[in-house]
């Protein structure tokens, strides 16, 4: 029996394919994420469903049930309540497992602290790729870029341009709300 | 005199240390098996003339191929049967293209940082498709280093992003030394050059390729010569990003070992 399931586990793994992908992304500052996004939220990560599409890449559509919104779009409101779903390469389905470096890992039952724009199908994506997710955690939003592997471009206070891997940065939410303040103040909602 | 010939030689076993990282598909033990890996390239919506997009693509090619004494890349064809919206597709055919709509074809990138994407599938023994797309929606491609220079973004210059990408198709990851074509920290806008860390990564892979160390998912190595296989290998990473972390623990970790050594030994002598 035992030599069974370790023959299908190796016929498996023969099957399983793996994909790399990696970018060189442009880095941003909370106040750059807070300023492009079309909508900032608070809300759970409540579904992670990956699908085989366009010549075997797997797809993610992940769902967010949103609690509270920071951030809205007049022009096309979202309520609390509502659900988006964000939709992205990435996930294992049908034998292939797609991992990309440089986009966001979500984990379902995770609560979240998002920025998000709509794109032309009607789904979601996270601003500066891993740089508009942070995850909550006992009040603290932690945002991993670190293992995100992607090479962030800069332009340093003299001009000069920067280079940066991606690094672990937590903030508090009272940091937040009063850097979603500032912008309020600036009116750039 | 001793304490200076102790510090030689902690500096020439660090200088020696490699830290190139493998991606993702490398680590599973995919390894490109023929060479060289032939990529067809769709120069159309670049904004450049299509013959200087192939001159910039070919420089970046020769570049890997010479570093590594062999011809690991090639241009197949340069016309447009491959498009950005088909490019991320596992069909077996290589691609290089440029998306204009990059925010229809970024499949959840997001459009207006991502400067371009590069990478490849496989299984547990063959890596069987790459591609690399550029955005060329939200960046002004360059090729002139002169008008790069002064652009206030380094993702303009074509042939310094072409270069790191390609590392990405033939398997690399991100590299701990600033200087290298793989960094993900790098310093200098344009980096159209490799630096020996890159060459060793590169050659790690094809060595690996034909059976001298597969499957591991190492990507760091202390020698990257045709013989080196598996008995080279000094520490092995996790991931491309994570990975990074692993070769920086290592690369510190034998400098430090040797250190401990040195301090013993000089007060041994004193």
């Amino acid at each position: 029996m035992k030599l069974y399931v370790i023959k299908r586990a190796l016929v498996l793994m023969t099957l399983l394919s793996s994909t790399a992908f990696a970018s060189t992304v442009m880095g941003l500052s909370d106040e750059d994420i807070i300023a492009r996004a079309q909508y900032i939220m608070k809300g759970t990560v409540s579904s992670i469903y990956t699908t085989i599409e366009k010549a075997g890449t797997p797809f993610q559509y992940i769902t967010i049930d949103i609690q509270k919104l920071y951030k809205n779009d007049p022009s096309s409101p979202l309520y609390e309540l509502d659900k988006i779903v964000i939709r992205q390469m990435g996930g294992t389905a049908n034998n292939v497992t797609l991992d990309i470096d440089s986009l966001q890992k979500f984990t379902e039952g995770s609560e979240v602290f998002v920025s998000v724009k709509q794109d032309r199908n009607g789904y979601y994506y996270v601003i500066g790729n891993s740089q508009g997710l942070y995850k909550i955690v006992n009040e603290k939003l932690i945002n991993n870029t670190q293992d995100a592997g992607t090479a962030f471009v800069r332009q340093g206070e003299s001009g000069q341009i920067v280079f940066e891997p991606g690094k672990i940065k937590e903030i508090k939410m009272e940091q937040m709300q009063k850097k979603l303040d500032a912008a309020t103040s600036r009116e750039e909602f | 005199m001793k304490k200076t010939l102790i510090l030689g030689l902690i500096l020439a076993t660090s200088s020696s240390i490699h830290a190139y990282t493998l991606n993702a598909v490398a680590q599973s033990g995919a390894r490109w098996k023929n060479f060289p890996v032939s990529m067809r390239l769709n120069p159309a919506n670049s904004g450049l003339p299509s013959a200087e997009v192939q001159r910039v693509i070919t420089n970046a090619m020769s570049s890997w191929n010479t570093g590594v004494s062999e011809e690991v890349l090639a241009i197949s064809a340069v016309n447009n049967t491959v498009t950005a919206s088909t490019g991320m597709d596992m069909d077996g055919i290589n691609s290089i293209t440029f998306s204009s709509s990059f925010r229809e074809d970024s499949n959840g990138f997001d459009p207006d940082v991502t400067v371009a994407i590069g990478g490849q599938y496989g299984n547990d023994s063959d890596m069987v498709d790459a591609f690399i797309i550029f955005n060329s929606e939200s960046v002004a491609w360059s090729t002139d280093r002169a008008i790069s220079s002064n652009k206030s973004l380094y993702g303009d210059d074509l042939e310094t992003i072409a270069l790191h990408e390609l590392g990405h198709v033939l398997g690399l990851g991100h590299s701990q030394i600033n200087t290298a074509a793989m960094s993900a920290a790098r310093t200098s806008r344009i980096v159209r050059d490799l630096a020996q860390d890159d060459i060793d990564g590169a050659k790690y892979l094809i060595n690996s390729a034909n059976g001298a160390a597969t499957g591991s998912g190492n990507g760091y190595s202390s020698d990257a010569s045709r013989s080196a296989g598996c008995g080279s290998i000094v520490n092995s990473n996790t991931g491309n990003s994570s990975g990074n972390t692993g070769g920086m623990a290592a690369m510190m970790l034998i400098p430090i070992t040797v250190l401990v050594f040195a301090r013993k030994r000089v007060r041994e002598l004193n």
